[in-house]
């Protein structure tokens, strides 16, 4: 469903959501993105070599993959952390 | 010792951590770090031992105590030395990130304990089917 569809339906929706990726605020549009989406929102884009979380107030961080869909709201916030590390001496 | 988003970052999602200078390193303690199943304790005393230049200069390994250990008895790698610091015996973790993979500016606690989760993980899973 199109965002004008969704504004029809709700009225009361947000223009926009205000977001966080590491320490940039992003404003967006859409209810919902993917953790593809979400990577392609800063400039470069995250790349695979690092991992996306969301964090959950009071609970424990998600690891948001390329597919998963997160519905946006005001205030969401996320940061990215290498995705590997190496054992050794 | 630490920028202000990291005492943030402790204040509200380790509470009762611990912020020491010992042998010129700035070593964070978290209490009862939760751990996954498939260990022989469900969580452990975390060290992190953070250089004078954190952080600009990436952390570095971490320490457990007790130690952890899995359940079925396959040793988990690079974890059998055992180090004292803050009059304690901490297992090692030594684990390293690439050069360039810290981003300084961007990363912080915040993603490192992510990262120090995301192995813990993997070492509780590892050939466990």
């Amino acid at each position: 469903m199109d965002n004008d569809r969704v504004d029809a339906l709700r009225p009361d929706r947000p223009q926009a959501f205000e977001i966080k990726i590491d320490r940039t605020n992003y404003k967006v549009r859409e209810m919902v993105l993917t953790g593809g989406e979400l990577r392609r929102l800063p400039e470069p884009d995250i790349g695979p070599d690092r991992d996306l979380f969301e964090v959950v107030p009071g609970g424990s961080d998600v690891k948001i993959d390329t597919d998963t869909k997160v519905e946006m709201r005001n205030g969401l916030r996320f940061f990215t952390a290498p995705a590997q590390i190496n054992p050794g001496r | 010792m630490l920028p202000t988003i990291d005492q943030n970052y402790l204040e509200a999602r380790a509470p009762g951590s611990s912020v020491t200078l010992e042998g010129g390193m700035i070593c964070v303690v978290i209490p009862a770090f939760s751990l996954p199943e498939g260990f022989n304790h469900s969580s452990a005393d975390l060290l992190l031992r953070l250089s004078p230049g954190y952080p600009d200069i990436a952390p570095d390994m971490w320490w457990f105590e007790p130690a952890v250990r899995r359940i079925d008895g396959r040793l988990i790698a690079a974890t059998e030395s055992q180090e004292v610091y803050l009059g304690r015996t901490w297992q090692r973790w030594s684990r390293h990130l690439n050069p360039g993979q810290w981003r300084s500016g961007l990363d912080s606690l915040e993603s490192y304990l992510a990262l120090v989760r995301k192995e813990v993980a993997a070492a509780a899973a590892a050939l466990a089917a």
